[in-house]
């Protein structure tokens, strides 16, 4: 066991480990953010509008003299949490439909492959835009317009995965042995899909972490003041002539982020199968 | 070819009826009424009651679903609940301009992403290879919306090179279509690169080399073509990821398109336009999704269609 550690840390990559790097130090960041600033997310200052990066403020202040460390911190802690949670749930509906239809098959699958085609059809960003103009601004709304369509892709994901091991000698045995379809599918279908499935969760993290700053640059993601980096950049969008550091910073982070996670994925995928192509 | 094509297309309208089905059940959750909406807070109870049945709202949901979907099958998408015009013809008059940043951002990144891509196929793990790997990794990683201000503050701030907002002529597209081509350049050098890697392995390529053939007869006739394959699959799925980016872009630019258009209509929970906005790019997808089916064919030898 200990061996076949040491064989899976050697084999990562050294891309790999800066991808591992960047996001544990984002996440590390985003949990201690109320031990590193002074300043809380909404405290507004009117005297420090717009001040650039100093000892006190080192990213500098925006247009209310808020702290921008501050707030691309909680704004960090926003994006990482929401993408956990998106991608989890997503993970979950899309893995049971997606082994379910690939398992029985029949017109079960082929009733939920047509679910998927129909979702494939709607620009992500669209839709979650038009779910938020529907439900208003919020946390809720923001999970729910990422997961109504995100399941999709880990649906088709498990789905084909399952049709790859479906008719592998020891699940054929294990049949003939009289093990229920629901045993079969628990002690043997998912444990051979899981490392696919968890490599395409580290590359799908970035998906509702860029979905949520979009719809937070737009104002329809969380409301005011949450911090996001998404708004914040909106906020400062109509002052980025005057104050560049205000724009640079929270993109900057979103940038980081997503980079990590897709080093992550790519290594994963590498090491776990180099065939998942998503 | 024909008969496959018209196959295809009868595949398609199970789908079509879906998303007109989705796209109805999400205005099933708007919270409030949309003729108090469009009659705003001064409005008389017996004028929302007279609204509200000329909207027919008082009728059951698949009711107005059939009924709906009867006014699509003729042409109309509805009226504005805002200005009360129809919603079709301004989607139409907007429609060219998001299609021109689309095409614009696609021959972008095609032109940028494949030859890069092969180049790094061809010179493995040199300086330029690991270079472009990078970029093009940032490129993915990049929000659209952060890389167009800062293209903005960058060419048409500081270097003064290029306009910020503007429609007419190929300047003013520069700078949106790089915004939302970022993300396309770099998936298609990272995927022109790792499959023509793959191909330039398959024992049809050391067989051509060992007939002698020049390496650019190789590399552009047998990997190339066959490379093709995925990308096209790829770029026809982003184009539907590039649809819903130009909501972003053409806000950031002020774009004239319909993804401006579709933004300031959901922000004024414009209901009847933010459904027919969904269901134009949804249909409009699939008839991209149509066109990367028929491509891929006349790119494979393999695939015959009787």
């Amino acid at each position: 066991m200990q061996e076949n550690m040491i064989e899976l840390l050697k084999s990562i990559s050294g891309l790999t480990w800066i991808g591992i790097i960047i996001v544990s130090i984002l996440i590390l960041l985003a949990i201690s953010a109320p031990y590193i600033t002074p300043y809380t997310p909404v405290e507004q200052n009117l005297f420090n509008q717009h001040q650039p990066p100093s000892m006190s403020h080192p990213l500098g202040t925006d247009f209310f003299g808020r702290d921008i460390l501050t707030r691309v911190l909680y704004g960090l802690r926003l994006s990482l949490t929401l993408g956990v949670i998106v991608v989890s749930i997503n993970a979950v509906i899309g893995v049971i439909l997606g082994v379910v239809g690939g398992y029985f098959g029949g017109w079960l699958d082929e009733i939920i492959m047509r679910i998927t085609d129909i979702f494939l059809a709607f620009p992500t960003l669209l839709f979650a835009l038009a779910i938020m103009a529907v439900l208003g601004q919020g946390f809720r709304g923001l999970i729910i317009a990422m997961t109504l369509k995100g399941w999709t892709t880990f649906a088709r994901l498990s789905r084909s995965e399952v049709l790859a091991v479906k008719n592998l000698d020891y699940i054929s045995s294990a049949h003939s042995m009289g093990a229920s379809s629901l045993r079969i599918i628990l002690s043997h279908v998912l444990p051979n899909i899981a490392s696919v499935i968890f490599v395409y969760a580290s590359l799908a993290i970035a998906t509702p972490i860029l979905g949520e700053a979009a719809l937070s640059f737009l104002g329809l993601g969380v409301p005011p003041p949450t911090p996001s980096l998404g708004r914040l950049l909106a906020e400062e969008r109509a002052h980025m002539l005057r104050a560049w550091w205000a724009v640079v910073s929270p993109g900057m982070v979103i940038m980081l982020a997503v980079l990590g996670f897709n080093l992550i994925g790519d290594g994963l995928r590498d090491i776990l199968d180099p065939k998942v192509n998503v | 070819m024909t008969s496959y094509i018209l196959r295809r297309m009868l595949v398609l309208i199970p789908t079509l009826i879906g998303i007109t089905i989705v796209v109805f059940a999400v205005t099933l959750f708007i919270p409030g009424d949309p003729a108090m909406i469009l009659l705003g807070q001064q409005a008389t109870v017996e004028q929302v009651e007279i609204l509200r049945e000329d909207l027919g709202l008082d009728a059951p949901a698949h009711i107005r679903y059939f009924g709906w979907l009867k006014d699509i099958i003729r042409g109309d998408f509805g009226r504005s609940l805002i200005d009360r015009r129809p919603v079709l013809p301004v989607l139409f008059r907007r429609f060219p301009a998001t299609l021109q940043l689309l095409f614009f951002g696609v021959v972008l990144s095609t032109a940028i992403g494949i030859p890069v891509g092969i180049l790094c196929a061809v010179y493995p793990n040199t300086k330029l290879d690991a270079i472009a790997r990078i970029l093009s990794l940032i490129g993915v990683s990049t929000p659209s919306f952060w890389l167009a201000l800062l293209l903005l503050l960058l060419f048409s701030y500081h270097l003064r090179l290029l306009p910020m907002t503007g429609y007419q002529g190929l300047e003013y597209l520069l700078l949106p279509g790089l915004a939302l081509g970022a993300q396309l350049i770099g998936l298609l050098t990272r995927l022109t690169r790792s499959t023509m890697l793959d191909k330039l392995q398959e024992d049809y390529i050391r067989t051509a080399r060992s007939k002698g053939l020049a390496e650019r007869v190789v590399l552009y006739k047998h990997t190339l073509r066959n490379a093709m394959l995925p990308l096209i699959t790829i770029i026809g799925l982003r184009i539907g990821h590039l649809l819903g980016g130009t909501v972003v872009i053409e806000t950031v630019f002020d774009w004239p398109g319909v993804g401006r258009y579709a933004y300031t209509r959901m922000l004024q929970r414009d209901y009847p336009a933010i459904m027919a906005n969904l269901l134009v790019f949804a249909f409009f997808f699939c008839i991209i999704n149509l066109i990367t089916d028929i491509l891929y064919g006349l790119f494979d030898p393999r695939i015959k269609y009787d």
